[in-house]
C-alpha cells in the first residue's frame, strides 16, 4: 500500500516551501509513526531556508521542515517494547534531539549534545507533514486533553528556557533576564511558578 | 557544531506542567497551506508568540 500524505517541503534553500503529496514514510522497528495535529513554527526553520546552518551542516534537500511535533499515534513498530505501552490513538509529543542511545551522554540522558544526533525537521523528516516516523524512546505520551496547538511549542519554544531556568533552580539570589521580544520570551513568565527559591526577575524589551 | 538544549526528560516535566494547567500560551494559528506566509511573517518580525500549523 502506498498512501499519501501532505507535506511542506524545501527543494531548494533560500526559496518557498513546496506543498506536496509525498508517500508516508515508512518506519522502523523500534520507531513510531505520528500522525501529525499540530508543528509549531521556528526561527530555525527561517534559518534553515536562508542557508544559516549550511555553514554546520550542509543538509541535502528536499527537506520536509519542522521540528515542533506534537499528533497521535498512528502505527507501532515490531520491536517497541510493550512496557512502553504506546498503542495506535495516544496522544504524544515529540522530543527533538535524537541521539543514538549508546553514548556516554545518551546514558545520562543528554541526548541532544550526542555526535551523532538527528533532529526532525533538519533532514529526517520533519512535522510540517501529516506523519513522520520517530524512534519510540523520544515519543512521549500526553494528556488527550491538552490541545495540540498548545502542545507543538512546548517541544522547544517551551522547553528550551525551562531547562535554563532548571539549571538555575537552586541558585539563590540569582537574577536572571532575556531580552526580547524573541521566539522564545513568550513563555517565560508562567514556569518559574515551579521553582520559587530562584530569585528570576523575567522582563520583556520591546 | 550549534548546540541546542532539550531532551526527553526536560519535555516530560514540561508537559506534566502543561497538563497542570500551569503553562500560558501566545498562540497564532494557521492552515498547511499557509506556511509560506507565516515563513515570511517570522522572518520579518511579525509573528507575536508562537505560530502553530494545525491539521
Amino acid at each position: 500500500m502506498t498512501a499519501d500524505m501532505k507535506a511542506a517541503r524545501m527543494r531548494e534553500y533560500g526559496e518557498a516551501l513546496i506543498l506536496e503529496n509525498i508517500p508516508i514514510p515508512d518506519i522502523q522497528p523500534d520507531e513510531i509513526l505520528v500522525n501529525v495535529k499540530a508543528c509549531g513554527m521556528c526561527r530555525s526553520d527561517v534559518q534553515l531556508i536562508d542557508g544559516y546552518f549550511r555553514k554546520y551542516a550542509d543538509i541535502p534537500t528536499p527537506i520536509t521542515l519542522g521540528h515542533e511535533i506534537t499528533g497521535v499515534v498512528s502505527k507501532v513498530g515490531s520491536i517497541v517494547p510493550k512496557a512502553s505501552g504506546f498503542k495506535e490513538g495516544d496522544h504524544v509529543v515529540v522530543a527533538p534531539g535524537w541521539g543514538d542511545g549508546t553514548c556516554r551522554h545518551c546514558q545520562i540522558g543528554n541526548t541532544h549534545i550526542c555526535p551523532n544526533v538527528r533532529w526532525p525537521g533538519f533532514g529526517p523528516v520533519g512535522g510540517f507533514a501529516e506523519f513522520i516516523p520517530a524512534p519510540a524512546r523520544y515519543v512521549i505520551k500526553v494528556d488527550s486533553r491538552l490541545k495540540f496547538e498548545e502542545l507543538a511549542p512546548l517541544t522547544d519554544a517551551g522547553l528550551t528556557p525551562y531547562r535554563g531556568i532548571k539549571k538555575l533552580r537552586d541558585v539563590d539570589q540569582r537574577p536572571l533576564c532575556r531580552r526580547g521580544p524573541g521566539r522564545r520570551s513568550h513563555r517565560y513568565t508562567a514556569i518559574p511558578a515551579r521553582i520559587p527559591r530562584t530569585n528570576l526577575s523575567w522582563f520583556v524589551l520591546g | 557544531m550549534v548546540r541546542f538544549g532539550v531532551n526527553y526528560t526536560d519535555l516530560s516535566e514540561v508537559v506534566a506542567l502543561a497538563a497542570e494547567d500551569k503553562i500560558r500560551h501566545s498562540i497564532k494559528l494557521f492552515k498547511f497551506d499557509e506556511i509560506n506566509e507565516n515563513l515570511d511573517l517570522l522572518r520579518t518580525g511579525d509573528i507575536v508568540g508562537r505560530a502553530v500549523m494545525k491539521f
